[in-house]
């Protein structure tokens, strides 16, 4: 009973500020400003832009994930870790350092005289694409490695070639997590603020802050509504597609591939191919990073820079715990219960990272407005305002990787523990606990990565003197260029959640 | 497993209880929430925590935001002193009840009458100008004189400027609308914008580093940018700015449009006496001359002394329009700009 | 003329030699039976015909050509040898009709489809997926794809072990009434051979990667090399 009081208590915090977006809403007027807005070119910006990054970030990740996953070659285990670099490099550090590179009076203009103006939607679809591809890479790596072998041979053994095989079998088989991976990755496209703006489009998320009147947030509401149906589309969409197609994972001997060495040519090709995209969004933006950031390194690294750090580790730490403990107890809930009602709640708990930072802010920001209208009580900073609302945005994160290897547990292992005498008490602690671990640092790590990155909620939800370094680097580069000096943090952020990433890669392999 | 983890779990929490809990005991200090994030305002809030021993907090966010939050916050609030970088959005946070009025014979003896509210909400802390600036071999400055000379045919597709999601251009629009009328407004800004050289992108710095690679002739930007390219670290932004000349417009009508950093006291705040401080310490002379001298922003302060960077420009006919009108006109502004589509 | 003939071949992987020296000629349209304990690489044995795995030493021919040496490898797609795999490997986002289509081109002939589909007694399952079908069915169809291509040489890979006892003995049936019809060539590997003796007319038993024996049934009875061998007619005559 408790439990399925606090099942529901804690969905409904979960889903609070999306309530709120639709709490008092004077339909007329909001019907009045979709008509005005229709033709604005926001929404096709937004869509053009998703498709754009999508496509990009395919090229850099699917060749690259089959050859890491099926071949052995020169460097692969090292590169394989490197794919996943990126992810600790936020996407609007990323804008500017290519702008610093590329852009006027930009490092290649002083050496060739030559530059680039790369504000725009190519140069910001190539940017987004290097920060976010890993999201794409990752899943469809994971996904390659656990295709049955058996079915490429029964392929072959029906005379398909290579190229058949790539688009008949092995491309198909890997679309439920390809498709996961760009749903991710377009999250974060509309999530993106700092770059978007930075290179001079209008998307959602822009326009959500250049609409925001804080005397009247109704076109705010607005356009977070009308994101949310478009959301509904997709999810419809990917739920017509794949509703008769539920078993996808291969069963049976022969998961994986025997990965045969390539040699000559092939060895170095690969090498290459692989490399290339790593160059781009590790490699280049670091070693700028590096020249521009070593030189200041001394002058800023005082005393006040180690609170930086202090505070962003001992904020994601608090906030990475709060978020996995309650993902925890949700997944353990939902898997142990069985209940077909939590399973249809369970559809609500992610809602929070579907939409972007800003959005889930003003929902925080509508309900503590009405709630100081009407007890007197509005909303107080501190820490635990922001790892809050660091939980309702990335307990999507923890909840996931917790609930997909919740549904990797063997078969009757449960009823095994039950039918030898334990209750469920016994059971969870001593059966699901020891099972779910590597899991629970995998969601530990990966929202950990998240929060060291996040800007919009952290901009709105800190308290005073609380900076965290994505803050510092975000405000030097926005307020005065100052691309120089915002490299320190910026290093810094890359560097923290570099040593995580690379201990969770070690642990998988 | 779970012992580490509610352990570390309970630790933390003990040690920001615990942060929080001296913090409240504190109370020789202030609260800043600032649009403005120079090092000059971090130089003098050390300063003033070292002359008065009242320490200065702050965050850091853009207006708008900052409003939205004093808001959700309500009488929770722990900010007492509101800064802006537009002169609109003091109007707006007043009409939201957000300010209390105050009162300080040293601020006003400080500052001009037009530099604080009538009614005690807002003062000053720096004036900042939206001047023309324009390449000296391809801009014949005969051509423009006032802000409506920018959408002259001579000038089709040379102009740059940025977003108008941007408060200065904004309150750019709402200081014509206010001193012109929306009619001859919104004729000015058609004009403009047929003129655009490209989408707008970019901060000001950005269009006038444009102006010298070419891409426009001219640019509508604040005049501390100019002073912050002469001064960059980086030689070829030193060198581009050796080309650029600054046009001061409407000077023989109305002036050159005239905005200001501000700053006002929070309705709920609860160190009022601090706030009150700290204000009197910005509006100082001291302060002032640091603001024009490290930042290149004009003083509020008319005793201020300029660096001389700012003082060979000519002296120009400033707006004398009352700065709480950039707020009335602020939604008409915005409107005219998203009726001309300027992005 | 032998249409299949394995030359002494060897194929170990790392250290453990899975195959050691086997030779055995197969006839075209004889149905042979490879029969041996779980880990005797009898399934190795299979994939080395089929393609997928290269060998140490030896070589396979298939009607005179040398598809598999030591200097050699066609590549599987190109052997023209259907395969039915132990866990049928079936496209698991393809439907009944997709898969059964699956090595056909654009160019097929539909009343072609249908009459194997009718054979294999698939009709009306047509737009169901595999997970909606009994394991019979799946074994129906796995066969049925690789049949629809008329490979000369079938590898059947303990196509039975998945299969109920009820439904084993009609799908025998079917499988051997086909092969008849199509003139095919069988190699069926099991560990069973109650499921042999019903659709094989040859026996290879091989042992620890090694051919042990190699005759008709009868020959084998009169003659049994190895208490394995013992053991497993004792299966079928008590």
């Amino acid at each position: 009973m408790v439990l399925r009081a606090s099942t529901i208590i804690i969905t409904v915090f979960l889903i609070s500020p999306f309530l709120f977006l639709f709490v008092d809403i004077d339909w007329p007027f909001i019907i009045s400003i979709i008509k005005k807005h229709w033709q604005s070119d926001f929404h096709w910006t937004s869509l053009k832009l998703m498709a754009l990054v999508s496509i990009l970030s395919l090229f850099w990740a699917i060749i690259p994930a089959w050859l890491i996953a099926s071949k052995d070659f020169f460097g692969r285990s090292i590169l394989s870790v490197l794919h996943l670099m990126p992810l600790c490099i936020p996407a609007y550090i990323l804008a500017y350092v290519y702008d610093g590179v590329l852009g006027a009076y930009g490092t290649l203009m002083s050496y060739t005289g030559v530059y680039f103006d790369i504000k725009n939607i190519w140069g910001l679809t190539f940017v987004l694409s290097l920060a976010l591809y890993p999201y794409v890479f990752l899943l469809t790596k994971i996904s390659f490695s656990r295709q049955s072998y058996d079915l490429i041979n029964a392929a072959r053994s029906l005379r398909q070639n290579r190229i058949q095989r790539f688009a008949k079998v092995i491309i198909p088989l890997s679309l439920p997590a390809i498709i996961g991976g760009l749903f991710l990755l377009n999250m974060e496209v509309l999530n993106n603020f700092g770059a978007v703006s930075f290179y001079g489009l209008k998307t959602y998320t822009t326009e959500i802050i250049r609409l925001w009147n804080p005397m009247d947030l109704s076109p705010v509401k607005y356009l977070g509504i009308s994101l949310l149906l478009l959301l509904m589309l997709f999810l419809i969409l990917d739920y017509i597609y794949f509703r008769n197609k539920e078993v996808y994972e291969s069963s049976g001997a022969n998961v994986g591939y025997d990965r045969n060495k390539l040699s000559g040519y092939k060895n170095w090709l690969a090498f290459f191919v692989c490399l290339l995209p790593v160059l781009f969004a590790l490699v280049l933006p670091v070693c700028q990073l590096l020249i521009w950031g070593v030189p200041l390194f001394i002058e800023q690294l005082d005393s006040g820079f180690l609170e930086l750090i202090i505070n962003t580790l001992a904020v994601a730490l608090l906030a990475c715990f709060v978020c996995v403990l309650l993902s925890l107890f949700l997944s353990s809930i939902k898997h142990m219960l069985k209940e077909p009602w939590i399973d249809k709640f369970s559809r609500l708990w992610g809602l929070g990272y579907t939409v972007p930072g800003v959005l889930l802010g003003v929902g925080i920001l509508l309900i503590a407005s009405d709630l100081s209208k009407l007890l007197g009580i509005g909303l107080s900073l501190s820490v635990f305002t922001l790892a809050a609302a660091y939980t309702l945005r990335f307990n999507a994160v923890s909840y996931n990787a917790l609930d997909s290897a919740f549904k990797k547990f063997p078969l009757n292992i449960r009823e095994a523990s039950y039918n030898l005498g334990k209750n469920k008490h016994h059971t969870w602690l001593k059966v699901d606990l020891p099972l779910i671990r590597p899991s629970l640092i995998a969601a530990l790590i990966l929202v950990f990565v998240e929060i060291i990155k996040e800007l919009p909620l952290t901009m709105l939800f800190h308290h005073f003197n609380f900076e965290t370094l994505a803050i510092r680097a975000y405000i030097l580069m926005e307020t005065d260029g100052a691309i120089y000096e915002a490299s320190v943090p910026s290093l810094i952020i890359i560097f923290i959640s570099f040593i995580p990433i690379w201990y969770l890669n070690s642990k998988s392999q | 497993m779970i012992k580490y983890f509610l352990s570390i779990c309970v630790l933390l929490a003990y040690l920001f209880l615990g942060c929080k809990g001296s913090a409240e005991q504190e109370k020789a200090e202030v609260n800043v929430y600032t649009h403005r994030y120079y090092d000059i305002d971090k130089d003098l809030f050390k300063a003033f925590e070292e002359e008065t021993g009242v320490k200065v907090n702050v965050k850091h966010d853009k207006t708008d935001k900052l409003l939205s939050l004093l808001k959700a916050e309500g009488n929770q609030t722990q900010a007492d002193l509101l800064i802006t970088v537009d002169a609109g959005r003091l109007q707006y946070a007043r009409e939201m009840d957000l300010l209390q009025s105050f009162k300080s014979t040293k601020i006003d003896s400080n500052l001009p009458q037009n530099f604080r509210d009538k009614d005690g909400f807002w003062m000053a802390l720096t004036r900042r100008h939206r001047v023309i600036a324009y390449h000296k071999g391809r801009l014949d400055t005969a051509l423009v004189k006032n802000y409506s000379d920018l959408g002259r045919q001579e000038l089709n597709s040379r102009l740059l400027i940025r977003s108008s999601n941007n408060i200065y251009n904004q309150s750019l629009v709402a200081s014509l609308i206010a001193n012109q009328g929306a009619e001859n407004a919104y004729e000015i800004i058609k004009g403009w914008v047929a003129n655009f050289a490209r989408t707008p992108k970019g901060n000001d710095r950005d269009q006038v580093k444009s102006v010298a690679l070419g891409e426009g002739d001219c640019a509508v930007i604040n005049t501390y940018y100019i002073g912050k390219l002469a001064f960059s670290k980086n030689e070829e932004e030193r060198k581009a700015i050796s080309d650029i000349g600054i046009i001061f417009p409407n000077q023989e009508t109305t002036g050159t449009h005239t905005n200001i950093s501000g700053a006002a006291i929070v309705k709920h705040a609860p160190n009022y006496n601090n706030a009150v401080l700290l204000l009197e310490y910005l509006s100082s002379l001291k302060a002032q001359e640091a603001y024009a001298h490290k930042n290149y922003e004009f003083p509020v302060n008319p005793d201020a002394s300029l660096p001389e960077f700012l003082s060979q420009w000519p002296k120009f006919k400033i707006d004398s329009l009352d700065l709480n009108s950039l707020g009335y006109y602020n939604k008409a502004a915005v409107e005219l700009m998203e009726k001309e589509s300027w992005f | 003329m032998a249409f299949l003939s394995v030359n002494n071949i060897s194929k170990s992987f790392k250290e453990e030699k899975v195959l050691q020296n086997l030779s055995f000629d197969v006839k075209k349209s004889e149905r042979v039976a490879i029969i041996g304990g779980s880990g005797d690489g009898k399934s190795t044995l299979l994939r080395l015909i089929a393609g997928f795995d290269y060998l140490d030493g030896g070589q396979i021919e298939l009607n005179g050509q040398i598809i598999s040496s030591e200097l050699s490898h066609m590549a599987p797609e190109s052997r023209n040898i259907g395969m039915v795999f132990q866990n049928y490997a079936l496209f698991p986002h393809l439907n009944v009709m997709e898969n059964i289509c699956f090595g056909l081109g654009v160019d097929r002939n539909e009343t072609d489809v249908k009459k194997y589909i009718l054979m294999l007694g698939l009709e009306g399952m047509e737009a169901k997926y595999p997970h909606e079908l009994s394991g019979g069915q799946q074994q129906r169809l796995a066969i049925g794809r690789s049949l629809i291509l008329r490979p000369p040489l079938m590898l059947l890979d303990e196509v039975m072990s998945n299969v109920d006892v009820l439904n084993k003995n009609s799908l025998i049936k079917d499988i051997s009434n086909i092969s008849r019809e199509l003139d095919l060539t069988l190699l069926f590997v099991t560990h069973d051979i109650r499921d042999a003796v019903a659709l094989c007319d040859r026996f290879l038993f091989i042992e620890d990667g090694k051919l042990v024996q190699d005759g008709t049934l009868n020959e084998i009875r009169a003659n049994p090399a190895s208490d394995f061998i013992m053991a497993h007619l004792n299966l079928i005559f008590r």
